[in-house]
């Protein structure tokens, strides 16, 4: 559903359809590459721990009036953090409650979700889940000493053994239907295949991956030398001087994933890319044209844009509204949601004119801001993007050629 | 990328438009990764799909 309305310049505005309400700013971990927490921006100081149930219902009323406004049939909520299970079983009970009863009078069907690091995550937790049927991803970087390498408590102490018990709690049949996947950011320091296989050790219905956040000022591991935006797009084939440690980690994860006799367990990612080699829709952030459509609540009520724009500078993701004094619908207004939404017209000349742009999309938004040129850039990912697609193209290329060579008759034989 | 060399342009994606619709069907009741992309591009290009949200990059 998309309406043009006055002020949103080209582009079609579309609705938000997904609400991340940050419902407690603290977390038990003391993870070293958290954006919230080691980032550039240090917001959260002055935030309340918990979100109070005055703004939730404010936020429900307003996520009501946005679906109303826009008619939409159905809402995504997720709740976040922090660590979002820090809000306690009672205010966690009470929280649903409220999100339930002001959401129900606006008929939206709304499939609420919740990201957490699994620490807390127990029996009590996951009845109270089940009740208000809140589906669950946990975070989780693979095997305990790739997990442990930055996931940690505040005094040292490694997290893995209590995330993995928190899960297997969550993989008893009586809660099972609540696990949504696993989410694991890559560091160049674990093996792809055994991490994968790590998360296999979980039987998640799903993983993403997530690259770890970087700017062209602040370049991600691995890819310090990367300062300067590539003035052409990657030429399918990198220079044979930039590394691309990056698209080589997805390519071994991807092969590894791809291979298997059977489907193990969907990964985002990947499944994204595939669509868009295959020339459909790319329904990721870190890739593709689809415009952006979620809206970030924090405690305190103020709508911000992604979280991950904490790495760019103290204040980026803020959008100066807040639930009590504004619609979300004058959130789509600001200029970085209509920036967002304007699918190739708002990228960097470079990226307009990479043959891989349909899919890349230049990447995660955050990833493109260089101090002088804002957001007009590649990604600093920009060659391992491409490399990772490239090699993605080159693997459904040769499963075609294999399709269009082999009659029906064989291939139906096939296991 | 140790990606297996062949003749295509590496910067031309594929075009599964001139593949026949009746061989992609055999590969789309697979239970494999590559089954369930040609399953889902078929599915979309019937307009069969439902529509997906865009995923927050950090909340699946
Ligand atoms: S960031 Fe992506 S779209 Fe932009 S030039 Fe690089 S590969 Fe192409």
């Amino acid at each position: 559903m998309t309406t043009t309305e006055a002020g949103s310049g080209d582009a079609p505005v579309v609705p938000f359809r997904q609400f991340l309400l940050k419902v407690h700013s603290l977390c038990n971990l003391s993870c070293d590459y958290c954006y919230v927490y080691f980032a550039a921006d240090q917001s959260w100081r002055r935030r309340p721990g918990a979100m109070s149930l005055d703004i939730v219902r404010q936020a429900a009323d307003r996520i009501a009036e946005h679906a109303c406004e826009h008619r939409l049939p159905a809402v995504r909520v997720i709740l976040h953090g922090g660590e979002p299970l820090l809000v306690g079983k009672a205010h966690l009970g009470e929280l649903l409650t409220v999100l339930a009863e002001r959401l129900a009078s606006s008929g939206v069907e709304v499939h609420c979700s919740m990201q957490s690091n699994g620490i807390l995550l127990d029996e009590e937790f996951l009845t109270l889940l089940h009740r208000h049927r809140v589906g669950v991803a946990v975070s989780l970087d693979g095997a305990p000493a790739a997990h442990d390498r930055h996931r940690r408590f505040a005094g040292g102490r490694p997290s893995h053994a209590r995330v993995a018990e928190g899960l297997r709690l969550l993989n008893d049949p009586r809660h099972r239907d609540l696990f949504v996947g696993l989410l694991c950011t890559l560091d160049l320091a674990n093996d792809p295949v055994e991490t994968y296989e790590a998360l296999l050790d979980f039987a998640p219905p799903r993983v993403d991956f997530l690259l770890p956040h970087g700017t062209w000022r602040h370049p991600p591991p691995g890819l310090e030398h990367r300062t300067i935006p590539p003035e052409r797009p990657p030429a399918g084939v990198s220079p044979p001087d930039e590394p691309t440690p990056y698209a080589r980690w997805l390519g071994a994860a991807f092969d590894r994933w791809f291979d298997a006799p059977r489907m193990e367990t969907r990964v985002r990612m990947f499944e994204e890319v595939m669509s868009g080699v295959l020339g459909g829709a790319v329904n990721t952030e870190a890739f593709g044209l689809t415009p952006v459509d979620l809206v970030v609540v924090e405690t305190d009520g103020t709508m911000e844009h992604s979280d991950s724009l904490k790495v760019v500078a103290p204040g980026a993701p803020e959008t100066g509204l807040d639930v009590f004094r504004h619609s979300f619908t004058e959130a789509l207004a600001t200029e970085t949601v209509r920036r967002r939404q304007s699918g190739l017209h708002g990228l960097a000349p470079v990226c307009r004119d990479c043959a891989l742009v349909q899919v890349c999309g230049g990447g995660l938004y955050t990833h493109r801001h260089h101090p002088a040129t804002d957001f007009q850039n590649p990604s600093v990912y920009c060659h391992d993007l491409a490399a990772f697609i490239t090699h993605v193209n080159s693997r459904i290329h040769t499963e075609l050629a294999h399709v269009a060579e082999t009659p029906p008759e064989q291939s139906s034989a096939l296991p | 990328m140790d990606a297996p060399q062949n003749s295509h342009d590496s910067t031309r994606l594929v075009d599964i438009s001139t593949v026949p619709t009746c061989r992609l069907k055999v590969v789309a009741r697979k239970n494999t990764a590559w089954g369930h992309a040609v399953r889902r591009h078929l599915q979309e290009r019937d307009g069969s799909a439902r529509t997906i949200d865009v995923v927050f990059d950090s909340a699946l």
